[in-house]
């Protein structure tokens, strides 16, 4: 449905040249909920934007439904944008307009008679379950609220395909969960394209058929979601995995941690689980085989597509020869293990 | 006061409200026209045009920087040739519009600055033209500025139709200065000043109340 082959964007030119986007290949499915995750200025809201040309690629193709974009004309580009819906970040509502004359706006460019204007309105508002907030001004609206309003203007002139901007990193995590189980429905119901950007995992995991990672506007990695956090292929890939986690060494620890092993000292281990990880319950296995002692210092750990992924630092507690063999067992069984440092035991 | 007095500041809050009213709905014309193009002609706006908007910038600072006595006095070759004299009510219709629309051409370019740039990006991405953009977007969503914009160049006409007053244009001004000034009559100074305190605070009062009525923000 949507296809960017190549896309390149520049701002600026020779040394304060900045690369916003490097030779992006990127497939969205016709009915998919493709995400798409990266951290902060990776170039996420830019390559959503060269979808609708509301930022011209420097270089590239994109394709929407078997026309290349960047060949049309304004009035034909204008007429394709109708084709595309768009929400945002910040709802984007119209102040001086109720929620009713905001879902209008785009149904007035298409010149329908009020009636039909009205029924499809009508229609809009029961799907995105706000029929008592008519004649409402967004202002009065919580942002869920506001949001839903968005959407409902997104749809209301039947796009083939939904852009969604960081749409739920305004909202709450209760009323992020309920847009994003609004779009899955209407992914559904309506057979709807979306491509959808953010920065929270969780977003992904909830409603995305497929993922893919950009990060300094280089698409790393696109894959299923149900395989894609357990089983990164590409390095960077596992980097940025491993960056949305948070794990965090508590500041008396690291006073007390030295980089080499001593008497009276423990290892402090990060134990990664990914989806080649056999599937068994191995620390406390560990505690069993080799008579060493685990004491868990933080763990986040996800689940997705039948897999268990995420970290876990730890505290093992026995003779270096047990913690050794413990640790060889770990790496046995597909754990990504590494030694943070040593923990000097005050007494 | 006698009749006759009162008679006197019956026509000339007549004359005051012809010359308001008038040119603050022509330099409302203009100067809402104006601040517009001055807006969207920007390098990063929807009709964007350099040279015509660094163009338009001079003109308009120009405008402003012509002290008021003086314009009208530059005037009156092109007052004469619109109106066919340089003296009296309808005369003074001519500098003070031209006088406003400077003034509230940069008034409407704030307004219309502090619409969020989201708002034409969402514009952009439904597909709306850019005369559909200042109509349904720019101009309903800056109108509680608009109105307010044009309250504020309304009372700054009331304060300038009583200068074009002294020099032959009649009105309050006119009375103030001749009968109030001149020949130290202390009861029609107060009066004058009362009037065009009322009349000012009547402006403002219906300017609000309207930017009330189409706030939603």
């Amino acid at each position: 449905m949507i296809q960017l082959i190549d896309v390149s964007k520049v701002y600026g030119e020779g040394k304060k040249a900045v690369h916003a986007l490097r030779n992006i290949n990127l497939h969205v499915p016709q009915g998919k909920i493709v995400g798409v995750i990266g951290t902060s200025g990776a170039g996420k809201s830019t390559l959503l934007r060269t979808i609708n040309l509301l930022e011209v690629p420097t270089q590239g193709k994109v394709i929407l439904d078997g026309k290349n974009l960047t060949e049309l004309s304004h009035t034909d580009l204008r007429n394709m944008r109708r084709r595309i819906g768009m929400i945002f970040q910040d709802f984007h509502l119209l102040s001086s307009r109720t929620v009713f004359e905001n879902i209008a706006l785009p149904l007035e460019l298409e010149k329908l008679p009020y009636r039909k204007i009205r029924e499809r309105i009508h229609d809009l508002l029961k799907l995105v379950g706000l029929q008592e907030r008519s004649h409402f001004y967004p202002s009065q609206l919580s942002g869920g609220q506001q949001q839903r309003v968005a959407i409902a203007r997104a749809l209301a002139a039947s796009p083939k395909v939904l852009l969604c901007d960081e749409i739920t990193s305004a909202l709450d995590p209760q009323t992020t969960r309920s847009i994003l189980l609004l779009l899955k429905e209407i992914n559904r119901e309506l057979g709807l394209t979306i491509l959808l950007i953010t920065h929270e995992m969780d977003a992904v995991k909830l409603i995305c058929d497929q993922v893919a990672i950009i990060s300094n506007g280089q698409l790393i990695e696109q894959g299923e979601t149900s395989s894609f956090f357990g089983n990164p292929k590409t390095q960077l890939a596992r980097e940025f995995i491993e960056s949305i986690f948070h794990l965090k060494i508590p500041e008396e620890y690291q006073a007390r941690m030295t980089p080499t092993w001593s008497p009276k000292s423990y290892p402090l281990v990060k134990l990664g689980f990914t989806g080649k990880t056999v599937d068994k319950p191995l620390i406390s296995e560990v505690c069993r085989l080799f008579q060493v002692d685990i004491s868990i210092l933080s763990a986040d750990i996800e689940y997705a597509g039948g897999v268990k992924f995420g970290y876990l630092l730890a505290e093992l507690f026995g003779t270096q020869e047990q913690c050794n063999t413990a640790q060889q067992f770990f790496i046995q069984h597909h754990i990504q293990l590494e030694v943070i440092g040593y923990v000097r035991i005050d007494d | 006061m006698s009749a006759s007095m009162i008679n006197l500041f019956v026509n000339a809050l007549g004359e005051t409200l012809l010359m308001v009213l008038t040119s603050t709905f022509l330099a409302t014309l203009l100067g809402v026209t104006l601040g517009i193009l001055l807006h969207v002609t920007k390098p990063t706006q929807i009709l964007a045009y350099p040279v015509g908007h660094h163009l338009l910038e001079v003109i308009l600072n120009i405008g402003r920087s012509i002290p008021f006595i003086i314009l009208m006095v530059a005037l009156i070759p092109l007052t004469r040739f619109l109106v066919g004299t340089s003296i009296g009510t309808v005369a003074a219709i001519v500098p003070l519009t031209i006088g406003a629309i400077p003034f509230m051409a940069r008034l409407i370019e704030g307004v219309l600055m502090e619409i969020p740039s989201g708002l034409m990006e969402m514009a952009c991405s439904l597909g709306l033209t850019s005369r559909q953009i200042i109509t349904k977007i720019l101009i309903p969503e800056a109108l509680p500025g608009i109105i307010n914009s044009i309250t504020v160049t309304m009372i700054a006409l009331v304060n300038y139709s009583a200068m074009a007053g002294a020099i032959g244009a009649g009105g309050l001004g006119d009375i103030g200065i001749r009968y109030g000034y001149q020949r130290f009559d202390t009861t029609v100074m107060l009066a004058t000043i009362v009037i065009l305190v009322i009349l000012v605070q009547l402006i403002q009062s219906v300017g609000n109340f309207l930017i009330k009525q189409y706030d939603h923000r």
